[in-house]
């Protein structure tokens, strides 16, 4: 018979692990550009396994290549409310709208 | 311990069927489904996990784990680990 799984326990292993594991690739970025890729494809992968959405963990790295944002690996500008982030390494553009504080808007 | 991350831990390496790799010592830099990637003095090494013991320090307490317990993919060992802990206690 399968053994009953504990999956919250599962879950809070698996978000400490990501936590973990874009910390050390954050660190190892600038000495080791392809290992840190491999940290971040490690902890997307657990993400999905294991059904954590990555909120603002996500703006770290490409979401295309997964390698991390370096500074001069990226391109950032800004214009008509838009902030877009364009990869260098696979040339994937990401675009964020940026939240304006109107009060009326839905008035 | 079977569930946890191995990436950034220092290993060593206490029996194997290769005797140049006993007394490997150093930190994990990468782990696949069979190997294990470790960073010691001389560059890094590409150890097998079958049929190995490996010493482990973690928060004070030291562990001796047959490799074959953690054959599996990194991201899958959360649940496969649990499970064969569970069944370890009964």
């Amino acid at each position: 018979m399968a053994v009953k799984r504990d999956k919250k326990l599962e879950k809070k292993i698996a978000e400490s692990r990501i936590d973990f594991l874009l910390k050390l690739a954050e660190q190892r970025k600038n000495s080791d550009y392809e290992l840190a890729k491999r940290y971040i494809e490690l902890s997307v992968r657990m993400a999905e396994k294991y059904r954590i959405r990555l909120g603002k963990r996500k703006l770290g790295f490409c979401k295309k290549c997964l390698y991390p944002y370096r500074s001069d690996r990226m391109r950032v500008r800004i214009g008509k409310g838009v902030v877009r982030i364009t990869c260098m390494n696979c040339g994937h553009v990401r675009r964020f709208k940026i939240k304006q504080h109107t009060k009326n808007r839905r008035a | 311990m079977l569930a946890r991350d191995w990436i950034g831990l220092v290993v060593e390496v206490v029996d194997s069927p290769n005797s140049s790799e006993i007394g490997l010592k150093g930190m994990v830099v990468d782990e696949t489904m069979k190997t294990l990637r470790i960073e010691t003095e001389k560059g890094v090494r590409m150890v097998a996990k079958s049929k190995r013991v490996f010493e482990v320090e973690v928060e004070g307490m030291r562990f001796r784990i047959n490799g074959d317990l953690i054959a599996f993919r990194p991201e899958e060992r959360i649940m496969r680990g649990l499970m064969i802990a569970s069944r370890i206690k009964g």
